[in-house]
């Protein structure tokens, strides 16, 4: 429980710095973030890096904001600010709720979001949630270009995503949901506070006489990684949503997403999670989207 | 002099938390020697294999390592177990022979195989990795059943089976009961592995020098039998060997009752390297090794009458005990317990329970609150239930019919019971619940879909256990003591044998004193932990603290009394003996002339400062040591817990909407105590009941080493406990004080699975098996729905 020996630390104040070092240092090297999901792999012994760069005296890689019709998550946002930050609230109110269940008050006011993402664990909270509004991470190199990628192609597998080791995450994009959009996300654990069984993210789009325009539903908590029931987001699109549609829609996801055993749960009691969580999640996002 | 004691029944604030609260507590790793090195064990990585080679070289050579040692290194110690440190038990006992590090075999996962001594931590994590061991795997026994076979693997080839421990315990005549039964409830209950996680792990640190021997700072429940069982195996003079719990320990719940086989290692190295050795357990060490409880299959029958009566019980117990290799309990004295206890607050005239623990390729069980009879105690009161369903007779009648009606009470497998009020309880417990129109409500919710159910489950808690009992089964004395000590100033100290640790003694010892003095709690303070300044008792166990200890600190402090009105008497030259004055407010005070008093400061400092003072021919001093042994062989807290809980068909999740606990703490002392005692044993007992379960999977692999998987709930996860106090004074302590807390965890997994159970009556579920949880109910009721 006693990390092997670092030799070198170092505490960048800009981006181009964490680049120039990331460069050099290559693959010995590893960003700290919240440290919430690389010290205690330390501390296991499962990582063993030579060199910290800390992420946490860079200045503005935290800051949250609309800019032409998107969102701007800080790579350092920290989970407590995303679940409290008003325009979070308002307009993408699934991403608060997805902060909301990560972990315990400690963890939520160190852990970061681009953290949780690299990590890239299946069970974890942001990873559905992201997906269900589309987004994208902004990722930067050392020899000063950057390159935008999908979060569905950015987690590639059970603590797998694609970054390189002379990259660095610096936000996360979220496109503004059109009006009459709501999205909720719910998950079901052991205890308070620990990884998922299964979780639920989904975002929906009505008209104006309610009928479901666009719908996303992503189920976390399966391996390799949180997959997108699109059969039952299909089954939404075009009709007006009520409880024999919800019904519909939790028998199908259950049906497209392949589930696992594990210590946490079965298979089939996984399924039985996304059939009774999908229609759920569902109706609250539909009603945000009505408000 | 029966005054009554004004500081009995008040709840002040603990003396003990403003320092835990601020940061101000001493606790070992706060303990730090000059020329200190750390120790950590090589464990294995099989559950059962043969060591081949073990290559230390490497690691020896690391800088900054100290030490390397295995298995051929200790066996000179010889084996730990000795008949000083062996249950001793009627009953048929195997005892494993063991060393500190195993040797040529390894039989769990986390088995202590090799030994690194370091400057620090992280080069001693550095050089345990660097150790290089070979194994050949052997076959493996994890299931119980299965080590009862005849071609299973043996744990100890020298035994005949895997059979460490076997008792038929009949009372009665268990046949004839059931020849007249009207019903016969037939029923094979699994309780899991669970148990205690204490935040603070093991740990200890050991020093020596030949002049003054051993010294070893220990988290221990009780460091005077940890005292004399190191001077045995060590072979040193007991005057040479002395241990201190640290002021502060982070729990316990029974995990650091053992003697363990790693203090006898930083014992043997401390001496060997003339070095200060510490040792600090970690969390998947602590989750691979300790609090590993429960763990039975009960294979009971109960034979029950029309009207509900119980004439009597068959059980078949098997405990799977792990691999058997600690100290002081080996693995099977709970199990024993829980037998003993199985009929519990039931007066049960009938019985016939066989009792087999086997060794299997696991961790060997460790004590945890409510001892060996959580098992039990949901299998028996999840049978009254069914009972009560297939009679339609209601959960609380079908109880007080059969619940222990007179006082004091012998149960049919002779465990005393001195006092109680089970009517009383239910009473309560039905009011608080609105019970009688629960069902009302409950037949309303069905009809809308929604499930919502009452359980109930009753029984006694050990309140200390005396000698008569833990002398054969633990070798060890039941009693409490207590020296009650004036200062030269007129403040009292109270040295305790027993070695608290969140028990609240400070606060609690100190008000009884007080008021047997007429001081106030702030003048007492009350010390423990060390042998070497306390008195000789077998620790903070079974709930002795407000039964045994705390009356001995009263029978102590009233022991003084005589002196005290004597030395008043003489300051204040009159004739006058005990019985004319009352000790109030700090004053000895004279009854027939109340303006006649003396300061208790100053009778003190005329005892210790100016003796010159004292009457002539008196020896100076003001102390007393007072040994108390209750007149009876078992004294017993008689509680009724009840859970409503609302259950989802869709997924068996459910929710405990409410928690009551009634329970009987006698003459509670400080009634905050009280209930901070009953919340953390209500919400171990759910933790246990319904969340946490140690794995293995089918190689032996524990799959719950980190708490990310070993389950213990939050505050978030547990519902609001409402305590209700029902208290029947002791007859037997003088302040008919009982104590509380050890045996609370026993009363819950019964009370939510049968509410539970009562839910879902509509949904025709069965529940047997333990953990409830959501996933478990879930199958449950997909069984019972493909059946109809
Ligand atoms: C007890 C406990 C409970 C938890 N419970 C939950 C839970 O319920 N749900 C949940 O979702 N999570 C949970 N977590 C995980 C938590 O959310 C972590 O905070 C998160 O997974 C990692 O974020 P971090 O900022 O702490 O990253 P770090 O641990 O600092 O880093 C994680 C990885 O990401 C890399 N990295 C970090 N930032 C960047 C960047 N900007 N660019 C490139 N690479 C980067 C690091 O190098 C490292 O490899 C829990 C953690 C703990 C300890």
């Amino acid at each position: 429980m006693y990390p092997k020996a670092i030799e070198n630390y170092f505490a960048p104040t800009d981006v181009a710095e964490v680049l120039t070092l990331l460069n050099q240092y290559g693959e010995q090297a590893k960003l700290l973030a919240g440290g919430q999901s690389l010290m205690p792999l330390m501390k296991l012994r499962l990582a063993e890096p030579q060199t910290i760069i800390d992420l946490n005296q860079v200045a503005a890689l935290d800051d949250i904001r609309e800019e032409d019709g998107r969102l701007h998550i800080g790579a350092l946002a920290r989970h407590s600010e995303v679940a409290t930050h008003p325009i979070i609230l308002q307009s993408y109110a699934l991403l608060a709720d997805a902060a909301r269940n990560i972990g315990d008050p400690q963890i939520r006011n160190r852990g970061t979001i681009a953290g949780s993402l690299v990590h890239a664990d299946p069970s974890a909270d942001y990873p559905p949630a992201v997906m269900a509004l589309d987004g994208q991470l902004v990722v930067a190199k050392a020899d000063g270009s950057t390159r935008t990628v999908l979060v569905d192609d950015f987690l590639a597998g059970p603590l797998m995503s694609d970054i390189g080791e002379d990259e660095l995450v610096t936000r996360i994009e979220i496109p503004a949901p059109v009006a009459q959009s709501g999205g909720a996300y719910a998950k079901h654990s052991q205890v308070a506070g620990d990884f998922a069984i299964i979780s639920v993210a989904a975002q929906i789009t009505r008209d104006p006489s309610g009928v479901c325009q666009q719908a996303s539903i992503v189920v976390g908590g399966v391996m390799p990684k949180p997959c997108r029931a699109e059969q039952a987001a299909s089954l939404l699109q075009g009709k007006a949503i009520d409880a024999t549609l919800l019904t519909q829609a939790g028998e199908a996801a259950a049906e497209e997403v392949e589930t696992e055993d594990d210590v946490r749960a079965s298979a089939d009691y996984r399924r039985q999670l996304i059939r009774v969580t999908v229609p759920e999640v569902v109706r609250q996002a539909s009603a945000r989207a009505e408000e | 002099m029966a005054t009554a004691n004004a500081w009995v029944g008040q709840s002040i604030k603990r003396k003990e938390d403003r320092r835990l609260l601020v940061g101000d507590g001493q606790y070992l790793p706060d303990i730090v020697l000059p020329r200190m090195v750390v120790m950590g064990f090589v464990r294995s990585m099989y559950a059962h294999a043969k060591i081949t080679s073990i290559e230390t070289t490497q690691a020896a050579a690391l800088p900054g390592v100290r030490a390397v040692l295995t298995g051929a290194d200790v066996k000179h110690l010889g084996s730990v177990l000795s008949d000083m440190s062996t249950p001793n038990l009627p009953g048929e006992t195997n005892r494993p022979i063991f060393w500190p590090l195993s040797i040529d075999e390894v039989k769990y996962v986390g088995d202590p195989l090799a030994v690194v001594v370091a400057r620090d931590k992280y080069t001693l994590e550095d050089a345990i990795e660097l150790v290089d061991v070979e194994y050949e795997p052997l076959d493996i026994v994890i299931d119980p059943e299965h080590a009862l076979q005849a071609d299973a693997p043996r744990l100890y080839p020298d035994w005949g089976d895997n059979v460490l421990y076997h008792q038929h315990i009949p009372a009665g005549d268990a046949d004839a009961a059931f020849a007249q039964a009207d019903l016969v409830i037939k029923e094979r209950f699994r309780c899991h592995r669970t148990g205690g996680q204490p935040m603070e792990t093991r740990g200890c640190l050991a020093t020596y020098n030949p002049g003054e021997g051993l010294t070893l700072w220990l988290t221990t429940q009780r460091p005077h039998i940890k005292r004399h069982l190191l001077a045995e195996y060590l072979n040193l003079p007991h005057s040479q060997v002395r241990v201190i719990m640290p002021k502060d320990m982070g729990g316990a719940f029974g995990t650091k009752a053992p003697l363990y086989r790693e203090e006898l290692m930083a014992c043997h190295l401390a001496m060997k390297l003339r070095r200060p050795v510490k040792w600090i357990e970690n969390r998947q060490e602590s989750l691979m090794n300790v609090g590993q409880g429960r763990d039975q299959i009960h294979e009971l029958e109960l034979a029950v009458k029309k009207d509900g009566t119980i004439l009597g019980l068959r059980d078949r117990i098997l405990a799977d005990c792990g691999d058997a290799r600690t100290a002081i309990y080996v693995g099977f004295a709970m199990p024993f317990l829980g037998a003993m206890y199985l009929i519990n607050g039931y007066d049960i005239p009938n019985v016939d329970i066989d009792l087999t623990c086997v060794v299997t390729n696991k961790a060997c069980l460790t004590p945890s609150r409510a001892f060996g009879s959580f098992a039990g105690r949901f299998a028996l009161d999840r049978a009254v239930e069914m009972a009560a369903r297939a009679l339609e007779i209601d959960p609380v009648e079908i109880r007080l019919k059969n619940a222990i009606k007179t006082f004091p009470h012998v149960s049919a497998v002779g465990v005393h019971v001195d006092s109680g009020d089970f009517p009383g309880s239910f009473a309560k417990a039905c009011a608080a619940l609105d019970y009688d129109n629960f069902r009302q409500e409950q037949s309303e919710a069905w009809q809308n879909g929604r499930y919502l159910g009452v359980g109930f489950s009753m029984g006694v808690e050990i309140s200390g256990v005396p000698s008569e009992v833990l002398v054969p089964m633990e070798r060890q004395p039941g009693f409490g003591v207590a020296t009650v000590q004036f200062d030269a100033h007129g403040k009292v100290q109270v040295a305790e044998g027993d070695s608290p640790h969140g028990q609240g003694h400070e606060t609690t010892i100190a008000q009884v004193v007080a008021g047997e003095l007429g001081l106030s709690p702030e003048d007492i303070y009350v010390t423990y932990g060390d042998t070497h300044s306390g008195p000789f008792a077998a620790g903070t166990i079974g709930s002795r603290g407000a039964s045994y200890t705390l009356s001995a600190a009263v029978l102590a402090a009233r022991a003084l009394r005589p002196k005290m009105a004597n030395i008043a008497a003489h300051l204040l030259h009159i004739e006058a003996g005990e019985d004319n004055f009352v000790f109030r407010d700090g004053y000895a005070i004279l009854t027939r002339d109340e303006s006649q008093r003396v300061p208790i400061a100053k009778i003190a400092e005329v005892a210790l400062l100016s003796p010159t003072e004292l009457p002539p021919g008196m020896e100076a001093g003001l102390e007393h040591t007072s040994h108390f042994e209750a007149e009876t062989a078992g004294m017993h807290s008689c509680n009724v817990h009840a859970a409503q809980v609302e259950v989802s068909p869709d997924t068996g999740e459910y929710k405990i909407l409410r928690y009551v606990a009634v329970d009987d703490a006698g003459q509670p002392i400080n009634p905050m105590v009280v209930r901070g005692q009953i919340h953390g044993g209500v919400a171990m007992g759910i933790g246990n009941a319904c969340m946490e379960e140690f794995i293995y999977d089918e190689n032996g692999q524990q799959l719950t080493t980190t708490l990310l998987d070993y389950h213990i709930p939050s505050s978030l996860d547990l519902p609001h406990i409402e305590t209700i106090e029902h208290n029947v004074p002791s007859p037997h302590t003088p302040l008919g004080s009982k104590g509380k807390g050890e045996g609370t965890p026993g009363m819950v997994p019964a009370a939510v699975a049968n509410a539970i159970e009562d839910a879902l009556q509509p949904l025709g579920v069965k529940i047997t098996d333990l953990p409830l949880t959501p996933e478990r109910i879930w199958k449950l009721i997909q069984a019972a729905q493909s059946k109809e």
